[in-house]
């Protein structure tokens, strides 16, 4: 019985099939060159000491440009630290490491790394202690630094696109010419110092929230570069090592799962948020097509939605509990709605 | 390099978790057996009723639907005329519910129901009350004649509690001369409601001047607003709490701040005023965390009378009548009327009732017990004249005009003769 049922045919799904594909899949060892220029991300022996001192200040100045044009709210400034941002390089260093199960390096490259972290935020710290008290209201904080506190999956999709760039592009100098543009797409300092500058601020939870940034564009790409350069021919050279990949990866993938928990967790809110915008909008135009929305705050907190509108209309305005249950049928949900209503008259005078 | 293999195919699988994201549902339309509710309750207070619903919905499986407004009065009268009515409206004047049982839009409470309230509140708490009980359902009651004070300024300042109205004058002016604070927080703004917490300050002041048969005359429409006991009341109430800036912020600020903010100087760390004579239900309105009790953050006394040996109070309340009869609108009332109705609002804070069948234990805290109890033991204790009068005078000349009056653009002649007008009062 056993033996018919070998000698069948085995029909596969094209999900199958893919599958069948992919195992068969088993890329070539890299060439020399991509070797080694996977192996300058961090130098070793006596290059080791001024590869740290030009890492500090390039991160120093980096994290400074960044920090004036946080405050700045200069969007151009910003994408400048980026590009002198040199974290990038121990980055994918660990993801190297990572794929080739090579601990020293590893370890090597999370130092330089933590190394990079503390200094972006120690001179954000220190540039808010010098200038933000002067240039900025901390109720009413510039862009650049507001847009940095509010990480989503959008972001963890764009680090995660990036990191696998950076996979690609390192080990072929021919297209190295592209790796800043990896940098500005992940940007890695900004957050950083957004971190020091709200902590120096003492907002708390802005910090927090850069800060997840940061490490959310850290896991993903070191795990979307270990991937491509695992896809590059990049794998352990022992035994050992390779049965330790499995280990390894799934490491970083944790890691990446575990800050992707609070990201879903504000996209969703970010979702309901426009939800509930939308709904206030239609229902306020169902309400009274002749009203005009000057200012809309809306936002939905512990499933409730609370809707704070000032608008302006002419004559009376109908009455609000119309909108408000309105807007919660559209919204499915309770509603706390405040209304401030402006009599929209024109008056013109002239004098002659 | 099977490890690899088997790599790939987990991160592949996991890169796809990763970008999933979920959406929450849509809400749809009201079910036809949806028991609407409409109320004056908003904010903190909607939350609370809200539990009250939820005990009700998960006994009965039957949904409520709650909308809560502070412009109640106005936007009910406009809901009852033009046939947008709710299924049932918790109100807080017996003068709007008498106006739409002259409109006949109400429906009459069921036997068991009118049954289930009388035997809930007995016959002494109901012998005064200004409810028809044929179709409210007496829900929620407070005392409007409490003064907040903060034990801990009243102990640095050497000030008693004063047992007499002449006592709190003398305080008052004491307060006054010092340099320190002010005596009274008080303001009037509530939107389309503004004025209100002028008239319980008046109906307190005609109910310890005057007495008893005064009030009650007055508040029933037997007595002319220029009666010279009524336009004393006025007179007083200006003199003591609102001239010569004995109000926190001064005149401005008695227009101008939210009433649920009135109280707020009193809490400040250097405070602005001394006393915030203000309803029980201003607990709600205090800092988060407040403590009340004679060693708390802050206690209260009850507005004294003439005499020592006197307690008078002006109390105010919601009731429940319904706009439908139908099965679940009329188990709905008949859940009100019972001592569960409010059971789940007592035990989130800031619900008293005059029902007996409610021991004083069962209350949030000391601070609820303490103000039930005092509904319970007192025996002068009258509801607010103006909830009682016509929704078109009580909720809505009267606060107008009264704000008029304090901003100085109406004389205290014309206001009391309007009123007479309004209501058909021959002087």
């Amino acid at each position: 019985m056993s033996d018919s049922v070998a000698d069948e045919p085995v029909r596969l799904t094209s999900l199958g099939t893919i599958a069948g594909w992919l195992g068969r899949f088993e890329p070539a060892d890299p060439d020399a060159d991509a070797v080694e220029a996977v192996e300058e991300l961090l130098p070793t022996g006596s290059d080791t000491w001024p590869y740290l001192r030009r890492f500090t200040a390039l991160t120093a100045l980096s994290a400074s440009i960044a920090a004036f044009g946080l405050l700045a709210d200069s969007g151009a400034v910003v994408i400048g630290a980026m590009l002198v941002a040199p974290l990038m390089t121990p980055i994918i260093g660990a993801s190297a490491a990572t794929v080739t199960a090579d601990n020293r390096r590893l370890g090597r490259a999370v130092l330089i790394i933590a190394l990079g972290t503390f200094v972006a935020i120690l001179v954000g710290w220190l540039v808010s202690f010098i200038a933000a008290g002067r240039v900025i209201d901390v109720r009413s904080l510039p862009t650049e630094i507001r847009s940095r506190t509010f990480p989503g999956l959008l972001d963890l999709g764009i680090a995660i696109t990036a990191g696998a760039a950076a996979g690609y592009i390192q080990p072929r100098r021919s297209a190295i010419s592209a790796l800043p543009g990896v940098g500005i797409a992940v940007a890695l300092v900004p957050p950083l110092a957004t971190v020091g500058i709200t902590l120096e601020l003492g907002l708390g939870s802005d910090s927090r929230n850069a800060f997840l940034l940061y490490l959310t564009n850290l896991a993903a790409i070191i795990f979307s570069a270990a991937l491509v350069l695992l896809a590059s021919g990049f794998r352990p050279h022992d035994a050992e090592g390779r049965r330790s990949l499995w280990v390894r990866l799934a490491t970083t993938l944790v890691a990446v799962l575990l800050v992707a928990i609070p990201l879903t967790l504000h996209t969703r809110s970010v979702i309901r948020d426009l939800r509930l915008r939308s709904a206030v909008v239609a229902a306020v135009e169902n309400w009274d097509p002749d009203i005009e929305i000057l200012n809309q705050q809306a936002d939905v907190a512990g499933g409730r939605a609370e809707v704070d509108l000032l608008v302006a209309g002419r004559g009376d305005p109908r009455p609000v509990y119309q909108l408000a249950e309105d807007i919660g049928a559209r919204f499915g949900g309770p509603v706390d709605l405040r209304v401030r209503y402006q009599s929209n008259e024109l008056f013109v005078v002239s004098t002659r | 390099m099977r490890a690899v293999r088997r790599c790939g195919w987990f991160l592949l699988v996991a890169l796809v978790g990763i970008a999933a994201t979920a959406c929450a549902g849509d809400g749809g339309p009201l079910d036809e057996s949806t028991v609407t509710v409409f109320g004056p309750y908003v904010g903190a207070d909607a939350d609370r009723f809200a539990e009250v619903i939820a005990d009700f919905e998960s006994s009965t499986g039957i949904d409520v639907a709650y909308t809560g407004s502070v412009d109640f009065v106005s936007d009910l009268r406009q809901r009852a005329l033009g046939n947008q009515q709710p299924d049932v409206a918790m109100v807080p004047q017996p003068g709007v519910v008498d106006t739409l049982v002259d409109d006949e839009v109400l429906e009459p409470l069921e036997i068991d129901t009118v049954r289930a309230v009388r035997e809930g509140f007995g016959d002494t708490a109901l012998e005064a009350t200004p409810w028809n009980l044929r179709f409210a359902v007496p829900y929620r009651s407070n005392v409007k004649s409490l003064v907040w004070y903060r034990p801990d300024v009243f102990a640095e300042n050497g000030w008693e509690v004063p047992q007499t109205l002449d006592e709190l004058n003398s305080l008052a002016n004491d307060i006054d001369a010092g340099d320190t604070m002010v005596p009274w927080c008080f303001s009037v703004f509530a939107g389309s409601s503004t004025g209100w917490p002028a008239t319980d300050w008046i109906e307190d002041l005609v109910l310890r001047r005057a007495g008893v048969d005064v009030y009650e005359q007055w508040a029933q429409g037997e007595l002319s607003w220029q009666a010279r006991e009524i336009h004393d009341a006025f007179e007083e109430f200006r003199e003591l709490v609102v001239d010569n800036e004995r109000s926190a912020g001064g005149l401005r600020s008695v227009l101008q701040t939210e009433v649920s903010s009135a109280g707020d100087p009193l809490f400040a760390d250097t405070p602005g005023c001394a006393m915030y004579k203000q309803a029980s239900f201003a607990e709600d309105w205090f800092p988060g965390g407040t403590t009340v009790g004679p060693d708390a953050d802050v206690d209260y006394f009850v507005l004294p009378t003439e005499a020592k040996d006197e307690t008078s109070l002006v109390t105010a309340g919601d009731a429940a009548v319904a706009f439908a009869d139908r099965p679940n609108v009329n188990r709905f009332m008949a859940f009100l009327a019972s001592a569960d109705g409010g059971r789940a609002w007592a035990d989130e804070g800031g619900f008293i009732s005059r029902r007996t069948d409610v021991d004083l234990d069962q209350y949030y805290d000391d601070a609820d017990a303490g103000v039930a109890a005092l509904l319970q033991t007192r025996t002068t204790a009258r509801f607010d004249a103006s909830d009682m009068l016509p929704a078109a005078v009580g909720s809505d000349l009267l606060w107008s005009q009264i704000t008029d009056w304090l901003n100085g653009s109406l004389n205290l002649d014309d206001l009391l003769a309007s009123l007479d007008e309004a209501l058909g009062i021959e002087d």
